[in-house]
């Protein structure tokens, strides 16, 4: 396996590094992968998550580009004034550019935490060669309005007090007042907040990434929305989605995974492993699923 | 407030950090093993003769630097300091698991990256630039090295069984807070904050003393801490008495260390930025 740094992209100079696969297991028809900056973490990703992933999907014959938008760990700023998420779309295509230019991909899986998951499904709407989006701890609530993140953070903390993993630590900390205080005051204090603010949502689109998922999933982009135990983007999904959401993966169309005990980062390194290894096997169900659709002629 | 950065007007300042982006990213070797580094050219029409190595602590406190330390390789460049920074061997974009790591090896690939600067700048003398444990490292990198002018300290581990511990209840803190849930833990398998520690890791840290193993240094030191601590007091010490010309300062911003799930919290430290800048500016006058 190799790496090679680059510097590419017309808006911006974007620093990034190119995983390629050993030769013996190089696949031309393989998608492209490219990994989005998590929040502002640098390109190594959180707990350098970002290059276990890279090094692992090369191993399985992906070229993979992980690289820093504008403004974001080595990459230069941006000269217009373009808003964040519209130039971090037009950069991400950028990087596809670079990757058909260079290495012949017509095809791209894009993945991201977070933030990164966020550009990665609005690319996808975006731009038909992206084939594939894996999405991890999406933070939908975030971008909704006030009472939608309440109530998201309500069903949040209800559920992590329930919850077989948590629960009985929350319960212990409870009882021997082992409480951080001053992140529950916080909590509850964006949570007052949060129902007197609209975010980013318009009046007329109160959740704006169910319209998104709707249109993805219409559209026959392959998803996985993988999200940590521990984590609120995983209520905002149930609360957003619902039956919907159970529908689309009793059909296959989206693959929701749970890492059980993980938090937002992946802190610990047994979740990380899980993540790597259910990134992994969706990859390979991906595969296949495009293997069959190309014997049976659809594709 | 230090001022002595004053001779660049503020936006004349912005425009040239702009200008001097985030550097040119390549891979260099060392004992084959290939390293990340970030090299970014002095700005002004008359480079300095001398140029100056960054070099990152490890594990989490790596991710909390990194922009802090982009900006000084910036601020840097721009007062005519060639500048790079790099990545140890398994960590950040280098080569290597995690696992792979350890203080010998740290050492061996700072030697490497100023052997690397040397080979892309003509400069006469390099200083060396640390954070936390990279600060250990640049000391005990520097005696192995010829040329080297001078290192700057910021918020120095000095012991490494003393960090150890600290990092350890920062990670009970974590598992306590954090929603997370640990699994029946395998043999062996041992964690901070995100990263593996290994036998050998946690071996060389445990011995590693600055105290007892920085020995001759005929050099200058600036040694930057928050807060009065015993530790840096001791430190300033031993190497006034091994020969080193230190100068301390303290009652700067500090740098929240502490590991956090938000990484929107990372900060970067203009006062020590400045302070690193004007050091090293008195330092090569």
């Amino acid at each position: 396996m190799t790496e090679e740094a680059v510097v590419f992209g017309k808006s911006a100079a974007l620093m990034g590094v190119l995983t390629y696969p050993p030769k013996h297991c190089a696949d031309d028809d393989l998608p492209g992968v490219l990994l989005l900056n998590s929040g502002i973490v640098h390109r190594v990703g959180p707990n350098r998550l970002y290059v276990t992933i890279a090094r692992s999907l090369a191993e399985m014959g992906h070229v993979v580009l992980r690289f820093d938008f504008s403004g974001i760990g080595d990459s230069g700023p941006r000269a217009d004034s373009l808003p964040f998420v519209e130039g971090a779309i037009g950069e991400t295509q950028e990087a596809m550019d670079l990757l058909r230019a260079t290495k012949g991909a017509g095809r791209f899986v894009l993945a991201g935490i977070c933030s990164g998951a966020l550009i990665a499904l609005r690319t996808a709407a975006r731009d038909p060669r992206v084939s594939g989006v894996i999405s991890i701890n999406l933070a939908g609530h975030r971008s909704c309005n006030g009472l939608y993140y309440g109530r998201t953070l309500l069903r949040h903390y209800k559920r992590i007090a329930l919850s077989k993993s948590f629960g009985l630590r929350a319960c212990r900390n409870a009882m021997f007042g082992s409480i951080d205080v001053a992140t529950l005051l916080g909590a509850a204090r964006s949570l007052a907040a949060s129902m007197f603010t609209s975010n980013h949502a318009s009046p007329d689109n109160p959740m704006p990434f169910r319209e998104l998922l709707r249109q993805l999933v219409d559209s026959g982009v392959p998803l996985a929305l993988i999200h940590s135990e521990g984590d609120e983007g995983l209520d905002y999904m149930y609360l957003a989605l619902g039956n919907e959401l159970r529908q689309w993966t009793r059909e296959e169309k989206v693959q929701l995974l749970v890492i059980p005990g993980a938090n937002h980062t992946f802190t610990l390194l047994e979740n990380q492993q899980d993540l790597l290894d259910s990134m992994r096997d969706w990859m390979k169900k991906r595969r296949q699923g495009v293997e069959t659709q190309v014997a049976a002629g659809r594709l | 407030m230090n001022n002595q950065n004053a001779t660049i007007p503020s936006s004349s300042l912005a425009t040239a950090l702009r200008a001097a982006g985030g550097g040119e990213g390549f891979f260099f070797k060392n004992d084959a093993k290939p390293l990340f580094g970030c090299y970014l050219p002095a700005q002004r029409r008359t480079a300095r003769k001398c140029g100056v190595v960054l070099c990152y602590p490890v594990g989490h406190e790596y991710g909390i630097c990194h922009r802090a330390f982009r900006q000084l390789a910036q601020r840097l460049a721009v007062d005519g300091f060639p500048a790079l920074r790099f990545d140890y061997y398994g960590s950040g974009d280098s080569a290597g698991d995690c696992r792979e790591g350890g203080i010998a090896q740290w050492v061996s690939d700072t030697c490497s990256a100023v052997r690397t600067l040397r080979a892309k700048a003509a400069v006469d003398s390099v200083y060396l630039v640390g954070c936390r444990l990279g600060a250990s490292l640049a000391l005990l990198a520097a005696p192995a090295l010829e040329g080297i002018a001078g290192t700057a300290l910021w918020h120095p581990i000095t012991s490494g069984s003393v960090w150890l511990k600290e990092l350890e209840a920062e990670h009970r803190r974590m598992l306590l807070r954090s929603h997370v849930a640990r699994k029946e833990a395998a043999p062996g398998d041992d964690q901070i904050l995100g990263f593996p520690v290994t036998q050998t890791m946690r071996a060389e840290l445990e011995a590693m003393d600055l105290l007892a193993d920085c020995t001759a240094l005929g050099q200058r030191v600036l040694l930057i801490e928050s807060e009065e601590r015993e530790a840096t007091c001791l430190l300033r010490e031993h190497l006034e008495a091994a020969g080193a010309d230190v100068t301390e300062r303290q009652d700067l911003s500090s740098m929240p260390w502490a590991w956090s799930e938000n990484p929107t919290k990372l900060l970067v430290p203009a006062e020590i930025i400045q302070s690193i800048v004007a050091w090293l500016k008195g330092a090569s006058a």
